[in-house]
């Protein structure tokens, strides 16, 4: 009897043990790992911009976007998105601006926020699908729920030109519903940005994605 | 040596749940923002 207490003790200690592992991993480890690696994607974003191209582009392009013209090297950021909302201050969604990583594998999402592979690139025509963790590597899209109809999302692409979309609506659906990242999702015509992140919090049961067109 | 072998066993298994275990545990269960097909193509 008393060994077969003390063998229960000592699972409870390792299981303890390994909780507290998963908290420090959880909530320390992979917000520095993504803090450092999004820190030397803005030390490299800097450095690649070109000179003079900070030109702004509403939409009325010729819907190339940034195109294959100027591929990113692998392993550099796509793109820089930024949330804001007209008359408001105080940051939204995210303190800080995010660099979208090509791919959406754990490993690149270790990073940011990746670029679906096969979707357009930002201003293209058709649908730039980004996906962000909403908890733990920085958690980029924890509260991107705090977009509304309205809100833009301003993407900078890495020609420098930066591309204006409005929010249009929030949707929750099933992690297999592939359709939001078709290349018009919305069925409007116009360029489309998708942002999806995990739901509710702490879930993987279900995906809150975010859809915004271009300004025109 | 004993000590020595213990902390090296000790940072073997950090390593193995941090790098391994708990992104494998977070993906499955805790927080996965990808559409299933999609990150399924995208590491095949």
């Amino acid at each position: 009897m008393n060994r077969v207490l003390r063998g229960l003790g000592w699972l409870f200690i390792a299981f303890g043990v390994l909780v507290l592992l998963y908290l420090v991993y959880s909530l320390l480890y992979t917000n520095r790992a993504t803090e450092q690696a999004q820190n030397g994607l803005a030390d490299e974003w800097e450095l690649s911009l070109p000179d003079g191209q900070q030109a702004r582009d509403d939409g009325d392009g010729d819907g190339d976007g940034d195109g294959e013209a100027n591929p990113p090297d692998p392993g550099s950021a796509v793109a820089v998105l930024e949330f804001r909302r007209p008359g408001r201050r105080e940051p939204l969604v995210h303190e800080e601006p995010l660099y979208v990583v090509r791919g959406v594998t754990l490993a690149d999402l270790q990073r940011g926020p990746g670029h679906y592979a096969g979707t357009a690139l930002p201003g293209e025509r058709g649908n730039f699908a980004v996906a962000g963790h909403r908890t733990t590597y920085g958690a980029p899209f924890f509260n991107l729920d705090q977009l509304r109809k309205g809100d833009e999302v301003v993407v900078t692409a890495r020609n420098g030109r930066q591309y204006t979309y409005r929010v249009r609506r929030q949707q929750i659906v099933s992690p297999n519903e592939t359709w939001v990242l078709a290349p018009d999702p919305l069925e409007r015509g116009n360029r489309t940005l998708t942002l999806t992140t995990c739901h509710p919090r702490f879930s993987n049961v279900e995906r809150l994605i975010v859809f915004a067109e271009i300004t025109a | 040596m004993r000590v020595l072998v213990g902390l090296v066993l000790a940072a073997a298994v950090v390593y193995v749940l941090f790098n391994y275990v708990f992104p494998w545990v977070d993906r499955t269960l805790i927080t996965d923002p990808v559409l299933e097909p999609a990150l399924s193509e995208a590491e095949s």
